[in-house]
């Protein structure tokens, strides 16, 4: 009897690509309901200012006003936020309006265009207060901190303090130790989808809030709490989400706006943004200044590091606390190494918060990292390839600050990827302006822990199959583009030996799915599809019952034959298709129902903040980027991209690539181009025009080297590849450009003004060195 | 300002003719979304930059975000809404689901339409053309590669192409 | 976003136009070429009219004659016009490096030479002007990137045509109610950001751009600073004319835009052109090439309003003065 054919490691649509090239499937701005109203939003035009009072009396003579929202209405001073320890958000000023753009009001009306009218008459009285703009000022002590709890009077929200091993001894006895201080300036998400939501008072007094976001659960808990509503009496849906990366993660104020609105005037209020709103409403990654040390004996063994990270947080704490510590653990892999001190804080200023965003925490580090391992290298005249797989980290071992390493591709991407560029003909070798440049990374597989301390499952995933013979999947993972539909159908088809297209996913209504925590931290392929999984399982194991009724044989021995069938181990002769296996289940159980969950393995050690960066297991990248400099302009080129990437087992080869090519897109964005500007405390370049994500023109071809670990927790042996892709790009640009023209960029993006100022200082070094040598 | 109030355009949208009551200065996707429920031009940017509300006005690809509804009168719009009317999904759509060109489908239908009217004009691109003529469309998600290969793929299949446009006239 | 209110006007002909154009004076408006300008603009709220007429259905604006560009022509069409590509090369590529082959595709040549000026104090929001105080340009009485009493606005014109079509000595015709004039393009700015046009009455329309006979022979190239090679207006640009004459430069004109609020001839960079040879690789060009593009620079007055650092566009001039003349005497 012919094995079953997989579905693992084949090249497939998503499930719900044919709503999409449809146009079709539902996005939060196609909504539409009965009697809906529109809400816009009136933003703070101070980035500090105390709100005296909002006079609606001239928006109120608009055709069409319905209502307003104000400072000091019920539930709008309810604090909220992603972090139980960072509940800092509140929907409207209390009283504070904490940046230039924040929304300190809003008005409802029949038609958009009436709202529009309206906000822009709303008046509002402020109390200017001298802002705090740059991360050195949040240092000091201040009579108005921006939050209740900071630390010692000041606006420094999170210090993070680490120190495994004997730094300063690995330090004193190094042979090579590089420095640097580098600079990161903030940049947004840029999905194309601009965020909004839908806040619908139901005839039975509930509450649905349709909203683009990536984690509906916590935004859930969120409105429950502001609302004070208990949970059962919201409903949150995510519909087909336009790009989240992180953007999409927090719940936010205006969802909290829409839903006291809605509340309010008792009818559904729409609320979009405007794209500028998006870029305000950002946090995005963390301007940030990262100095760090690494020290390396003379065979080339890398002994310690010693970080020290400032990232600006902007108003609000998001994720910052977890950002903060993200900054020093995630450098402890792809590499072994003996000691390791990280110092690190996070500062409140009034700009717009700062964030998730894919790679959380990890990129800015890694940049600092691997190009100082360049240079390293150099130093040591050991080629950067052999110094990285001399210092690998092991698969199956544990790193200083007790991550538990079990599956580990890295030396494998090594190899591939060195082979893959020809780098051994090109590093070093090719003419001046061109050069290749190498970048490696770690990332996690899921967070570890769940943010809410709580007992309940991470994931977990229903299934229901009644007599059409198609698997009804409840889950709670949101599917922002990333595929994870996609993932579940196939854990569950694979489970149960069935085609995916028997699979139909909901993945978008608290009502009727089960907790997921939601996407972020590359968490589900590695749980929701693991809970898919074992639910896939118990249905399995339910129709494996069913066929021993009808062979008369032993249970057990039933596995999945070919094209939708089970066979048994003791009879060849036996062979029981899915649908008749299916219809005894159904005589004897009635609908199929199953569930599957995940928990995350105690894991990690029990120091403070040793639940940072803990996942149950991790990524792995190599990357070479060939660049041509153009030493006049300044302009560097991306020539190409080589990206070997550990991603355990590629379930799906399509969806894979599209992540890493995704991925480095991002990447070359942050590294040459994307940048948050401010003049003062206002954001200046708010729009697709002036904030430069590359086009296809800048986005080069991309050689994609699939590495495969199978890993032994992974569904299928499967772990991320949507995030830890996007960091190795950047600094191997970087070591590109110094291979191309010998210069050291510490200043992210590396836009053609920094490289020509690099170039200028390089040539004046360089006049000196030859005038002092000539002497 | 003076306030005009709407008046009636006669617009005619993926064969069929509306009358929708508009101001003058709605944009077409202003239109073509909120007045006509055809939901697939997406607004990403509403300022010309991102390709998103790409239509097609007389076979033409036009970005809806910045022409005005009352300026169509008397041509022929078509969204992406046009075609999946005959039941089937074009070569496109079909090798755009099946290589992995959308992920997060929001850029979609701005490529799709794009990229109809690029094989119209050039039936054998080389890749570099074609992302010279994508370079008004911004996907966030795909990093272009996949886009790239499903048109490449179904340039090189020749298989029986159909603009946009081309199929309306067949169908009316 | 949305434009606010406004009444939109499509006239069939120049006269039912001007008649139109009659009509709205007393209101004001603006003519709508692709809009692709224009109508950012009003989504931001910026100087909106309430009158807004069309120039797509003028009949007269389509007609086309061999010896000149309609105004009405798209930049998609001129890109792709391989006759005009045989003649003038560096026209047609300049047309292919505006904003992006969507835009293109409804932008227009007229509205491309007319494009408003460009700051970033101005080309925003009308909530990020009130929050960050408005200007000159728009709601209020200074300017914020030289506030200075009775400065004139300096926001940088950013149109990617008009310094090649100065290269090449173009001329434009202007109809209006009164009839038609044909005037040099570079009798056509003014340098005030705001009041852009020299002795144009607002009812008059650009209808034709006009190319010199002779210029078809002169060999010419435009170079354009910008980050990404798509949708970014340039942040500098350079247009270089040459007339070749027995193996050395007889004539030549240089012109920039982005550099000041009006596309600029540069006289004397160009007077150190003539009586070159056309050998690139003569030992004569190193220093000249060098020379030539530090006095570009000194002449080229980039202002803080754009997205690159004036220093950077200044240094830029001259790369772009280089590669332009390089690039032209390769032809
Ligand atoms: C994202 C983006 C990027 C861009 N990048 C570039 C770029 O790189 N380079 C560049 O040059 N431009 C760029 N532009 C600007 C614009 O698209 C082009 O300049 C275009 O050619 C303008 O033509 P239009 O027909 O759309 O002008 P419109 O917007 O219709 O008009 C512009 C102005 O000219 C007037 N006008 C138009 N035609 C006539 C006429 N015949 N007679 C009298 N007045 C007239 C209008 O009243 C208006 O004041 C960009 C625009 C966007 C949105
Ligand atoms: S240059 Fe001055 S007046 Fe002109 S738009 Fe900019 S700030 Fe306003
Ligand atoms: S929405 Fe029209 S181009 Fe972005
Ligand atoms: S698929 Fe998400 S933006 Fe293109």
């Amino acid at each position: 009897m012919s094995p079953r054919i997989s579905t693992v490691g084949t090249r497939m649509p998503l499930v719900d690509a044919h709503e999409k090239v449809s146009g079709r499937g539902t996005f939060i701005e196609d909504f539409h309901f009965q009697g809906m109203t529109h809400a816009r939003c009136v933003r703070s035009l101070h980035p500090f200012a105390e709100v005296l009072s909002v006079d609606f009396s001239d928006a109120e003579k608009i055709p069409g006003f319905i209502c307003g929202l104000a400072p000091g209405e019920p539930g709008t001073a309810r604090k909220f936020g992603v972090l139980p320890i960072s509940q800092d958000e509140t929907a409207l000023p209390a009283p504070y309006a904490l940046y230039s753009g924040a929304i300190v009001a809003a008005v409802v009306c029949e038609d958009e265009i009436s709202a529009r009218k309206a906000a822009a008459l709303v008046k509002v009285d402020y109390q200017v207060l001298k802002p705090v703009l740059r991360p050195k000022d949040a240092m000091r002590p201040t009579e108005t901190p921006l939050h209740e709890v900071t630390v010692g009077g000041t606006n420094i929200h999170k210090v993070v303090e680490q120190e495994f091993g004997e730094v300063d001894v690995a330090f004193d006895g190094a042979s090579v130790t590089q420095s640097g201080e580098f600079v990161f300036h903030g940049i947004n998400h840029g999905f194309t989808e601009p965020i909004g939501c839908v806040a619908v008072p139901e005839p039975n007094g509930r509450l649905s809030l349709y909203s683009a976001t990536q984690v509906p659960h916590y935004l859930h808990m969120a409105l429950a709490k502001v609302l004070e509503e208990p949970m059962h009496r919201i409903r949150v849906y995510k519909p087909l989400v336009g790009g989240g990366f992180g953007g999409k993660s927090d719940p936010f104020p205006h969802e909290m706006v829409a839903s006291l609105l809605a509340r309010k005037c008792g009818r559904p209020v729409r609320l979009m943004f405007d794209r500028d709103e998006v870029f305000l409403n950002n946090h995005g990654r963390h301007p940030t200044e990262y100095k760090l040390s690494v020290a390396t004996a003379q065979d080339g063994t890398l002994l310690a590091i010693d970080a020290d990270a400032e990232i600006d947080g902007g108003a609000w704490g998001s994720f910052g606390v977890v950002t903060t510590y993200y900054n020093g653990v995630l450098t402890q892999g792809p590499y072994r190494m003996q000691a390791f001190r990280y110092a690190g804080r996070r500062l409140y200023t009034n700009k717009p918060a700062s964030g998730a965003m894919r790679g959380h925490g990890a990129v800015n580090a890694r940049f600092a990292l691997e190009t100082l391992i360049d240079e390293t290298a150099e130093a040591l005249q050991i080629d950067p390839f052999d110094f990285r797989e001399q210092n690998a980290l092991p698969s199956n071992t544990t790193t200083l600050n007790q991550f538990r390493i079990t599956s580990n591709g890295f030396t494998e991407c090594l190899t591939q990827s060195r082979k893959a560029s020809d780098w051994d003909a090109k590093h070093g070798k090719l003419p001046t302006g061109k050069g290749v440049g190498l970048g490696c990374g770690f990332f996690i597989s899921g967070s570890g822990l769940p943010i809410h301390r709580t007992r309940t499952p991470m994931s977990t995933v229903h299934l229901k199959i009644d007599m059409d013979g198609g698997v009804t999947i409840h889950s709670m993972a949101a599917d922002i583009g990333q595929g994870s539909d996609t993932v579940l159908a196939q854990c569950v088809a694979e489970a149960i030996g069935i085609e995916m297209s028997r699979c139909r996913v909901l993945a978008r209504d608290s009502d009727t799915a089960p907790i997921d925590l939601g996407s972020y931290s590359s968490r589900v392929t590695f749980m929701a599809g693991n809970a898919a999984l074992r639910a896939g399982e118990a249905i399995f194991r339910k129709l494996q019952r069913a066929c021993s009724r009808i062979s008369g044989l032993p249970a057990a021995g039933f596995r999945k034959g070919a094209g939708e069938t089970y066979i048994h181990d003791d009879d060849a002769t036996v062979r029981i298709d899915f649908m008749e296996a299916l219809d005894e289940a159904l005589a004897f159980n009635g609908a199929l129902i199953s569930k599957g969950v995940y928990h995350a393995p105690k894991l990690g050690g029990t120091f403070k903040g040793a639940g940072a960066g803990l996942s149950p297991s991790y990524s792995y990248q190599a990357f070479v980027a060939q660049v041509d400099v153009d030493t006049e302009t300044g302009m560097v080129r991306v020539e190409k991209v080589w990206a070997a990437h550990d991603c355990g087992k590629a379930l799906n080869l399509t969806a894979v690539e599209g992540q890493l090519e995704g991925s480095v897109h991002m990447g070359i964005g942050q590294a040459l181009t994307e940048e948050m500007k401010y003049s003062g405390g206002q954001l200046i370049n708010g729009s697709l025009l002036d904030y430069k994500i590359p086009s296809p023109l800048e986005t080069p071809e991309m050689d994609i080297l699939v590495v495969e670990s199978n890993d032994p927790e992974g569904p299928l042996g499967a772990k991320e590849c949507g995030e830890g892709a996007l960091a190795p790009i950047i600094p191997a640009i970087a070591n590109a450009i110094y291979d191309a023209v010998g210069i050291r960029m510490r200043e992210v993006p590396m836009t053609p003004e920094r490289v020509l100022a690099a170039l200028d200082r390089k040539a004046k070094t360089d006049a000196a060195t030859a005038s002092n040598e000539a002497n | 300002m003076s306030e005009s109030p709407p008046t009636t355009l006669r617009l005619s949208v993926n064969g069929h003719t509306h009358t929708v009551l508009a101001r003058h200065a709605d944009s077409l996707l202003d239109v073509l979304r909120e007045q006509l429920g055809l939901t697939a031009t997406k607004r990403g940017c509403d300022l010309g930059t991102c390709g998103c509300c790409l239509v097609q006005i007389d076979g033409e690809p036009n970005l809806s975000c910045l022409t005005l509804a009352a300026e169509v009168e008397g041509q022929q719009v078509i969204s992406l809404e046009g075609l999946p009317d005959s039941g089937r999904f074009t070569p496109l759509q079909d090798t755009f689901a099946e290589m992995g060109a959308s992920q997060c489908g929001f850029c979609t239908p701005g490529f799709l339409l794009t990229a109809d009217a690029i094989l119209r004009d050039n039936p054998t691109p080389t890749r570099d053309e074609l992302r010279s003529e994508l370079s008004g469309n911004l996907c966030r998600c795909t990093g272009f590669a996949k886009i790239l290969d499903a048109i490449e793929r179904c340039a090189s299949e020749h298989r029986a192409f159909r603009g946009y446009a081309d199929a309306m006239r067949g169908q009316a | 976003m949305r434009i606010p209110d406004l009444q939109l006007h499509r006239p069939a002909n120049l006269t039912d136009a001007f008649s139109a154009a009659q009509h709205c004076a007393s209101e004001g408006f603006d003519w709508l070429g692709g809009g692709t300008d224009l109508l950012c603009n009003y989504k931001w709220g910026l100087n909106v009219r309430p009158h807004l007429l069309s120039l797509k259905h003028i009949a007269e604006l389509h007609d086309c004659s061999p010896d000149s560009l309609s105004s009405a022509r798209t930049l998609h069409s001129i890109s792709h016009d391989g006759e005009l590509a045989s003649r003038y090369p560096a026209l047609v590529e300049a047309a292919q490096m505006v904003a992006s082959p969507l835009i293109r595709r409804t932008a227009t040549l007229g509205g491309n030479l007319l494009l408003d000026t460009r700051c970033w104090h101005f080309n925003q929001t009308a909530s990020w002007r009130e929050a960050h105080g408005s200007c000159l340009k728009a709601e209020a009485d200074t300017c914020r990137v030289v506030p200075k009493p009775g400065n004139l606005c300096v926001a940088a014109y950013s149109g990617d045509l008009a310094p090649i079509l100065l290269a090449l000595d173009a001329s434009v015709e202007w109809v209006g109610p009164q009839g038609s004039r044909i005037v040099s393009l570079s009798e056509v700015y003014q340098e005030d950001g705001i009041r852009r046009f020299r002795d144009k009455a607002n009812s008059e329309i650009l209808t034709r751009v006009i190319l010199p006979e002779a210029s078809e022979t002169w060999v010419s190239a435009y170079q354009k600073l910008r980050l990404r090679e798509t949708i970014d207006f340039p942040e500098g640009g350079v247009a270089v004319a040459l007339r070749i004459d027995g193996g050395f430069i007889a004539e030549a004109r240089v012109a920039t835009t982005a550099y000041a609020p009006i596309p600029l001839l540069h006289d004397s960079v160009a007077a150190g052109l003539v009586g070159a040879p056309i050998d690139i690789q003569d030992e004569s060009w190193a220093s000249r090439l060098e020379l030539l593009a530090d006095q570009l620079r000194a002449q080229v007055r980039p202002m803080k309003n754009t997205s690159m650092s004036p220093a950077y566009r200044k240094r830029m001039a001259g790369v772009l003065l280089k590669r332009a003349i390089q690039k032209a005497l390769a032809r």
